[in-house]
């Protein structure tokens, strides 16, 4: 986006936020929209740039209302007619909040509705990651858990059938018997 | 107790942090970009401090009015 610069020595450029309620009709929010510009172009602004953001969460209520509707406006005014149109948004019904701020020199316009909700979308990706994560160490654990399981159960009892084969008693039974007749005819 | 004392991780010298607005060369912070502010409020909604950040004086500066703007607007919370 262009760069923000006033167009004569005596007007500034002026950056008005504006904070509408959510449940509100499309008709209603161009009605105050346009009244709103309306204020401006009374007062001989020119409009440089619009940014709507649409439906978004607050973080503590305001008048009522958990979500509300940001509008950005950038503005190229007088500076002595921006008490009037603050004091005229201070009385408007419609507004929540609003707030107005003199960008830097060289500002540039970035247009966080689209910054916002890409940076929603790539958070949601990093939770849904995070949580394939975790899945896939506690599925490798198990596995390992089971292998391991699995190798302790096997090797005992083959041990204990080698050692109990009827061949083996027959072989030992036999060596017995030879050692102890070898044995009463040497005593 | 002192095989316990090797087995816990040093934690990373503060000096050594780098300024993250400083990389990009940042001069302005703006209230509107929320994904940028939100990592320096903590869980109650204050303002981090720099020395747990690792941001540099200059931008702390931009930092603080920019929060609080964002706090008005509603963006922020103040208290949780």
């Amino acid at each position: 986006m262009a760069t923000l610069t006033p167009s004569s020595e005596d007007t500034r450029i002026y950056e008005l936020c504006v904070l509408l309620p959510y449940p509100m009709q499309p008709k209603e929010l161009s009605e105050v929209q346009n009244e709103v510009e309306k204020l401006f172009e009374e007062a001989g602004g020119k409009q440089v740039a619009k940014d709507v953001w649409g439906r978004r969460g607050l973080a503590y209520k305001i008048e009522g209302s958990t979500e509300g509707i940001f509008v950005v406006y950038y503005y190229d005014l007088l500076p002595e007619k921006m008490e009037e149109i603050e004091h005229a948004l201070r009385i408007m019904p419609k507004v929540l909040r609003h707030m107005v701020v003199k960008p830097p020199k060289d500002y540039q316009v970035v247009e966080f509705s689209k910054k916002y909700e890409e940076w929603k979308q790539s958070e949601q990706s990093a939770v849904e990651t995070r949580k394939k994560d975790q899945e896939e160490e506690l599925r490798k654990k198990m596995i390992a858990k089971q292998q391991r399981q699995t190798k302790r159960a096997e090797p005992a009892p083959k041990k204990v059938v080698k050692e109990v084969t009827e061949k083996d008693e027959g072989k030992i039974t036999a060596e017995i018997d030879k050692l102890i007749s070898a044995d009463e005819l040497e005593l | 107790m002192f095989n316990k004392n090797q087995q816990q991780q040093r934690r990373a010298d503060p000096r050594l942090k780098k300024c993250p607005f400083c990389d990009r060369e940042v001069e302005y912070v703006d209230y509107k970009d929320y994904p940028t502010l939100k990592p320096y409020t903590d869980y109650f909604g204050n303002i981090r401090q720099r020395y747990y950040t690792g941001v540099c004086l200059r931008h702390q500066k931009m930092l603080k009015p920019a929060i609080e703007r964002a706090r008005f607007m509603g963006m922020l919370a103040y208290r949780k």
